[in-house]
C-alpha cells in the first residue's frame, strides 16, 4: 500500500507512547536524529534540528519554533509503523548548514503548502530567518486492515 | 629622464563608481544566489562579472522593466540580521547603475521559499507589480510602479503565487488544482476574481510551481512529466489536454522531470528546455542529468543535451586547473556527472541555454540550438539557484541611443 493511500486511511492522535512503539538503534542512520538517513527526516528538504544543536523534536538553543508546520508521513523501521510527522521550522539564527536533508518523500508545490517543504514557515510570533527543521511524531496512520480489526462490531 | 616622463600614468579622478554601457542585454544572466541573498550579473559571452544586488534574506526573485531601464526586487529585511523587525520592500534599482532609485514599503509577509519564478510578478503593461505573501494566509500586495505607491493588498484564500497574463492580469495556483485569474482596475486594485475548475490533481500528480510562459500560454508541467498548456488568448483560461514529455520507454527507464528550475523556454522558435533525470517518486526535486528539448507546436522531442558538469568552486571561487582542453576533460570525462538544479534560455536569435547547481557557482552555457558546449562560467556567488534572462518583450532589444548612452 502506498504512501498516499495510507495518509488517507484513518489517523489516530497518539495518546501516550505505544506499548510495543520504539525507535530504530541510535547506532544506526536510521536511528540517529542527526543523520540524514534518519527515518523521521523523510519529508525534510533542509536542515535537522538534532544535528544544529536541537533534538528530533525541540529546535536549538536560542531559536524559537514556529507555530505553523507542513506535514509528511514516515514509516519507522523499528516498529514497522507509519506516522505522522509535524515539520516545524527554528527560526532566528542563520541557516544551520548541518547534516543536509534532501528526501521529499510526498512533499507537494507550495500552493498545497500543508505539504511543502519548500514553504518558509518562519511566521507569526517565529518571523525570523530560518534555521533549521523538527520532525515532531504527532500521530500514527493506521492501515484501513488494521483500523477495521480494531473497529467495534456493530 | 624625457621617456619616463611620456610614458607616466594619467592622474585619476577618486570618486568614481562604473556604469553599465547597456542597461540590457539578451546575452546576460542575473543568477540568484539563496545563500547570500544576491543576484550576480554575468556576461555569458565572456564571462565577465559586472555587477551584483544585495536582496537580503531569501532566494531573490528579479523582474525587468527595458523600457524604464529598471529591475524590480522584493527583499526582506530583519532589523538584527536573523532576527528583529521585519521590513518588506519593493526595491526599485536602475538598470544601468545598479543603485535602489525607489523603494516601495511592502506588507511585511511577503512568502520565503526557494522557487525562481510566481513569488513576483510584473503585469504585461509594466505598471502593476504583485508580490506573493503567505503568513500563512495568501495574499497578493499590488505595487504601482509609475507612482511608486502600493495599490492594494488582495485575498487570495486557498491560491498562491503569481504569474503575468494580461496588461492587468495575474493567475494564482490554487490547492484544488485550479486556477485563480485576477483582474486589476485602473488603480491597482481587485476589479474581477474568477476560480476555475480544476485542471489537474494536486494530491495525485501536482504541476510544478516552475511554469514558464509562451506567449499568451503558461506551460505548467506536472511530477510525472505531463505539460498542462493553459491557453489565456480569449480571456478565460482554457486549458488543453494534457501531453506527456516522457513515452513509454522513457517512463520504463525512470526519467522524470526534477529541479529547482526545471524549464526553460525559447519563445521565438517554441522549443521547451526540461531538466530530467532517472529516478523514483519523490524525486522532483533532484538534479537533472540531462536536458531534453521538445518542439511545443508538434509536441515531440527534438533533442538530448547532455548536463555537463558545471565548474566547480569554493566560497565562490572557482577551481579551475591545468590547461583548457585538461580542465574539460577533468570535468566531462573524469568527474561523475553530479547533474545541475536550474536552466535558462536567452531569447536572442543566437540563443544559450544555461545551466548552474547549488553546489557552485559555476555555469555551463551551450549554443540552445546545437546543444554544443560554449564555455563555462562563474556568478561569484556561493550557489545557483535560479537563473534570470531578459524575457521576449518587443521592447526588450536595447535601442541604439541605449547602446551609445555612458
Amino acid at each position: 500500500m502506498n504512501r498516499t493511500a495510507l495518509a488517507t486511511l484513518a489517523v489516530l492522535l497518539l495518546a501516550g507512547p505505544p506499548v510495543a512503539a520504539e525507535e530504530p538503534d541510535p547506532s544506526t542512520p536510521e536511528g540517529d536524529p542527526t543523520a540524514a538517513e534518519y527515518w523521521r527526516h523523510c519529508s525534510i528538504d533542509g536542515f535537522p534540528a538534532a544535528a544544529c544543536g536541537g533534538t528530533a523534536s525541540s529546535c536549538p538553543p536560542g531559536t524559537l519554533m514556529s507555530p505553523v508546520a507542513w506535514i509528511g508521513t514516515c514509516h519507522n523501521p523499528a516498529d514497522g509503523r507509519d506516522y505522522i510527522l509535524s515539520y516545524n521550522d527554528c527560526c532566528g539564527k542563520g541557516p544551520c548548514g548541518q547534516a543536509f536533508v534532501h528526501r521529499n518523500e510526498g512533499d507537494k508545490p507550495v500552493y498545497y503548502a500543508h505539504k511543502s517543504n519548500d514553504v518558509g514557515w518562519c511566521m507569526g510570533p517565529a518571523d525570523a530567518v530560518y534555521n533549521s527543521t523538527v520532525s515532531v511524531v504527532i500521530g500514527v496512520v493506521e492501515d484501513e486492515e488494521a483500523a477495521e480489526a480494531e473497529e467495534p462490531a456493530k | 629622464m624625457a621617456g619616463a616622463a611620456a610614458a607616466q600614468l594619467p592622474i585619476e579622478t577618486v570618486g568614481r563608481s562604473e556604469v553599465l554601457e547597456r542597461a540590457f542585454d539578451p546575452h546576460r544572466v542575473w543568477a540568484a544566489d539563496g545563500l547570500l541573498g544576491r543576484l550576480n550579473l554575468v556576461d555569458l559571452d565572456d564571462g565577465a562579472f559586472l555587477g551584483q544586488i544585495d536582496a537580503g534574506w531569501g532566494m531573490p526573485q528579479v523582474l525587468f522593466s527595458p523600457e524604464k531601464r529598471e529591475l524590480y526586487v522584493p527583499e526582506t529585511y530583519f532589523s538584527r540580521g536573523t532576527r528583529g523587525a521585519r521590513t518588506d520592500v519593493a526595491t526599485i534599482y536602475d538598470a544601468k547603475t545598479l543603485a535602489p532609485s525607489a523603494e516601495v514599503l511592502l506588507p511585511p509577509k511577503r512568502a520565503i521559499n526557494p522557487l525562481p519564478t510566481g513569488n513576483a510578478a510584473l503585469s504585461d503593461d509594466g505598471r502593476m507589480l504583485a508580490v506573493f505573501n503567505m503568513d500563512p494566509a495568501t495574499s497578493l500586495s499590488i505595487v504601482d510602479l509609475e507612482t511608486r505607491q502600493l495599490r492594494a493588498e488582495i485575498p487570495t484564500p486557498g491560491c498562491s503565487l503569481a504569474y503575468a497574463a494580461g496588461a492587468r492580469r495575474f493567475l494564482a495556483l490554487c490547492a484544488d488544482g485550479g486556477l485563480l485569474t485576477l483582474d486589476l482596475d485602473a488603480a491597482g486594485g481587485l476589479a474581477r476574481a474568477e476560480r476555475s475548475a480544476p485542471f489537474f490533481d494536486p494530491e495525485a500528480d501536482p504541476v510544478t510551481e516552475k511554469a514558464v510562459r509562451w506567449g499568451n500560454r503558461w506551460i505548467f508541467v506536472s511530477f510525472e512529466g505531463q505539460v498542462h498548456e493553459v491557453d489565456l488568448s480569449n480571456g478565460a483560461p482554457r486549458f488543453e489536454a494534457p501531453w506527456s514529455l516522457l513515452d513509454a520507454e522513457d517512463r520504463e527507464d525512470s526519467w522524470r522531470v526534477g529541479g529547482l528550475q526545471h524549464l526553460a523556454l525559447h519563445e521565438a522558435t517554441g522549443r521547451l528546455y526540461s531538466l530530467v533525470h532517472q529516478g523514483g517518486p519523490d524525486s522532483h526535486k533532484d538534479p537533472g542529468t540531462e536536458i531534453w528539448v521538445h518542439d511545443l507546436a508538434e509536441r515531440r522531442r527534438v533533442q538530448r543535451i547532455e548536463a555537463l558538469n558545471p565548474g566547480p568552486t569554493v566560497m565562490g571561487y572557482p577551481i579551475v586547473f591545468g590547461p583548457d582542453w585538461f580542465y574539460r576533460f577533468a570535468l566531462d570525462t573524469v568527474m561523475p556527472r553530479v547533474g545541475v538544479d536550474a536552466i535558462a534560455v536567452t531569447q536572442d536569435a543566437e540563443p544559450l541555454l544555461l545551466a548552474g547547481a547549488k553546489y557552485t557557482a559555476g555555469l555551463v552555457v551551450y549554443d540552445a540550438r546545437s546543444g554544443e558546449l560554449l564555455r563555462r562560467v562563474f556568478t561569484g556567488g556561493m550557489t545557483s539557484q535560479a537563473l534570470y534572462t531578459l524575457p521576449p518583450l518587443p521592447e526588450a532589444e536595447p535601442s541604439p541611443s541605449d547602446r551609445s548612452a555612458p
